[in-house]
């Protein structure tokens, strides 16, 4: 691995650079054969990746950056391709623009030939009917540097681009608004100097002036105005604008555009609990357990006799806690799909700018919402993408609450636990807890933009892409992707964790089967001393503990644990017995059944977004982060349990009358504490000094 | 003269200017994308509480927050 890094850079490198969302990580992925993830956003790659690639039989690498707009970072990704660029002097670069919008694009070219660049424009032509046609030898022979045109996606034009990136040729001599604009020889720093650029004038020990604010727009207007004028020259458009489409006149409607977008969610995830998804799952489930846990108690028990540790071993934790993640395969990959193809589609823009409102209200931006979103389906990823923001407090609030988005590892716990109790009412479960998980991340978010981590300088400004759809190609690749991560995943970590538990279940602290000798389990003795701080919560077997610590780890295995150890080769599968009091994992009631849902959809990332967590926001924030997510899901599990109990002790209304003394005594005892506070810091006594 | 976010809804104006106010790192990066002097934009849209505007610009979507839009001066 190690050599594989090395040998990756010494070999000469390749830079791709270009406007956000112009296709550079497809036309990496179409260059080196690697498989990152695209999406129609701006944003989407947040850090460098390099991979060797064959150019016309010359070993090179390919390193892929985010998107710029410009060589003046505003988000953190931005500044992390930024770095990158001046870091690497005299590398070949490949700046790919979208050729729809081109004018706009070009404007990056002009500030990376400023930099003294080793230039070559690689103009992307994505759709069948571009809205701009270029005369490329007219535009080349202007801006003195190599240009062709090509289709990241379908790999037309890529030999040219390789020829190119072979030849020799001096980096370009500036164009001629350059030198209008300085003499001095290192354009870039003079340019950077009078655009007031924070990073540059840092390292020559200089500060802004006045008039930098006029710079700025002089510098630009140089540029835009010599790319006017490449635009009369070499350009011919249809007047068509980029992005706009007839759909935005509902979608970005004021009163409509979020509960579409609420609906639109609500039908996701309808259709992949209910319908087919559940449909799917029904019939994998059966023809699991028909073949190969059939197969293998046979196996086991001719092997090894029925009363074999080892038996039990095979059948419950390698095959059956396997088979239990294992039939929501269909599910977890449908959720990805619909995820996949809502990020393909363009329509998540659209969505940021709605929810602008509220989110920039709560402490975020609208372009968490991204963030989020991507939660859903795997929130270790998902915290990546918090780069998107500008602010570093903004940041970190957005990571933060990313893991109450209930992940799609969750998504098995609902189907069951909730489908045994609640039946077909299982849907307004499944809303309320995904609901549920986004307003306790609102509310979390708010509290902090109140208190620790106010929002300096976040701003909104987010392109429109246009509409599209990936393709049936494209939509069998995702799905195929993720059913491969999926069974690696339960055929590496989950397996191992399922064994792991499973020892720990049956065998005391001196090694003895429990089954033979009658001693108390290992987990048995720590789950006793954990199981009494559930008791509140309505969920006070160790088994339910036992499995929600194991959860951390990854959260597939609350449901294999409690599969496991409910003896899921029993009649009625797992649904049934969490209903039977003599299981190990017990739910009395449907309360305490829904306090254990909200329990484990908020109470702690697992161990990956962990690791994610404090590579990205710090120590001290995942710890504090951690903290805070426990006490939250402790909080609302309570108040969960409590409430439905309630309900079903006094029905609705007396229920509603008795919490509504409850916040009004709340109220007046905050109120009561302002008041005395306020009588404390009052100016005429010296008491409190 | 008035600002961006007072603009109405579907009409054009022209960038004529700059509020002080913004921070420089903003007012770069509105230049580097397009809304240069003299530039011309169109208001499209916005969002229910008027937080965020969606303008045409050089040929293309940007969605802006109203905060930065009250910076950009249009006639």
């Amino acid at each position: 691995m190690k050599e594989a890094a090395a040998c990756l850079f010494s070999l000469p490198q390749v830079l791709l650079v270009g406007n956000p969302n112009t296709g550079k990580t497809t036309l990496f992925n179409m260059l080196t054969g690697a498989n990152e993830h695209v999406g129609n956003w701006h944003g989407v790659t947040v850090e460098e990746k390099a991979k060797t690639f064959d150019c016309l039989g010359k070993k090179m690498s390919l390193v892929d950056l985010p998107g710029i707009y410009s060589m003046s970072a505003l988000s953190f990704e931005e500044q992390v391709a930024i770095d990158y660029i001046l870091s690497h002097p005299k590398t070949k670069i490949i700046n790919i623009c979208d050729l729809n919008n081109l004018g706009r694009n070009l404007s990056l070219t002009l500030g990376l030939m400023e930099a003294g660049a080793d230039v070559i424009l690689a103009v992307n032509c994505m759709d069948k009917r571009p809205l701009n046609k270029v005369d490329y030898h007219k535009l080349q022979e202007l801006l003195k540097i190599p240009v062709v045109e090509i289709n990241a996606g379908k790999g037309y034009g890529l030999d040219k681009l390789k020829k190119l990136i072979l030849s020799d040729y001096s980096p370009s001599v500036p164009a001629s608004y350059v030198t209008s604009l300085s003499e001095n020889k290192d354009v870039f720093t003079a340019i950077k100097i009078l655009e007031g650029d924070e990073h540059i004038l840092a390292k020559q020990g200089l500060k802004t002036d006045k008039n930098t604010f006029d710079t700025i727009q002089k510098v630009a207007n140089a540029r835009y105005d010599y790319i006017d004028f490449l635009k009369k020259e070499c350009f011919s458009t249809s007047g068509r604008v980029y992005g706009k489409s007839k759909f935005d006149k509902i979608i970005l409607n004021r009163f409509l555009a979020l509960p579409i977008f609420l609906l639109m969610l609500g039908a996701i995830f309808y259709l992949t609990f209910f319908l087919f998804g559940k449909w799917l799952s029904d019939g994998l489930s059966y023809l699991l357990d028909i073949s190969l846990g059939r197969w293998t108690q046979s196996i086991c028990l001719t092997l090894f006799g029925e009363s074999s540790w080892v038996t039990h071993l095979f059948c419950e934790a390698i095959i059956g806690g396997a088979n239990t993640v294992l039939s929501f395969l269909p599910q977890v990959a449908l959720l990805f799909l619909f995820l996949s193809i809502l990020e393909d589609s363009g329509y998540l823009s659209r969505v940021a700018f709605a929810s602008e409102d509220i989110f920039g209200k709560m402490g975020l931006s609208g372009k968490s919402i991204y963030t989020l979103l991507m939660g859903f389906g795997c929130s270790t990823t998902a915290i990546l993408t918090a780069r998107n923001m500008e602010d570093k407090n903004s940041k970190i609030k957005t990571a933060l609450v990313t893991p109450y988005m209930s992940c799609s590892a969750k998504l098995p716990i609902y189907a069951v636990i909730g489908g045994a109790f609640f039946g077909a009412n299982n849907i307004f479960v499944i809303m309320f807890l995904y609901l549920l998980g986004l307003i306790i991340a609102l509310i979390q978010s708010y509290i902090m933009e109140k208190t620790v981590l106010k929002s300096k300088d976040q701003s909104f400004i987010l392109e429109f892409p246009p509409y599209r759809f990936g393709g049936l190609k494209r939509t069998g690749k995702v799905l195929w992707d993720n059913i491969k991560q999926f069974l690696i995943r339960v055929g590496s970590l989950i397996m191992t964790m399922n064994i792991i538990v499973w020892i720990l279940s049956n065998f005391s602290f001196d090694f003895s089967y429990v089954v033979e000798s009658g001693k108390m389990s290992m987990l048995e003795s720590f789950g006793k001393i954990l199981s009494p701080i559930f008791v509140p919560l309505g969920f006070g077997s160790f088994g339910a503990a036992a499995a929600l610590v194991a959860g951390v780890i990854a959260k597939e295995v609350i449901i294999s644990s409690i599969a496991m150890f409910n003896n899921l080769l029993s009649d009625g599968g797992v649904g049934m017995s969490i209903k039977n009091p003599s299981s190990m994992v017990y739910f009395p009631s449907s309360a305490s059944a829904l306090s254990f849902l909200v329990f484990s959809l908020l109470y702690c990332p697992c161990i990956s977004s962990i690791a994610v967590l404090s590579k990205e926001v710090g120590k001290k924030w995942t710890i504090i982060g951690i903290i805070i997510q426990f006490v939250v899901a402790y909080l609302t599990a309570l108040f969960v349990f409590n409430f439905f109990g309630a309900v079903n002790r006094w029905g609705w209304l007396a229920t509603l009358g008795v919490l509504i003394c409850f916040v009004i005594i709340m109220l007046s005892v905050f109120k009561l504490i302002g008041v005395i506070k306020k009588h404390h810091t009052c100016k005429g006594c010296d008491g409190c000094k | 003269m008035q600002n961006l976010s007072q603009a109405k809804k579907g009409k054009t104006y022209k960038i004529c200017g700059y509020e002080t106010f913004l921070p420089l790192k903003i007012l770069r990066r509105l230049n580097d994308l397009g809304l240069t002097k003299g530039q011309q934009v169109r208001l499209l849209n916005c969002s229910l509480l008027k937080k965020a505007l969606l303008i045409e610009v050089r040929g293309y979507l940007l969605s802006l927050q109203s905060s930065v839009a009250a910076g950009v001066l249009i006639s």
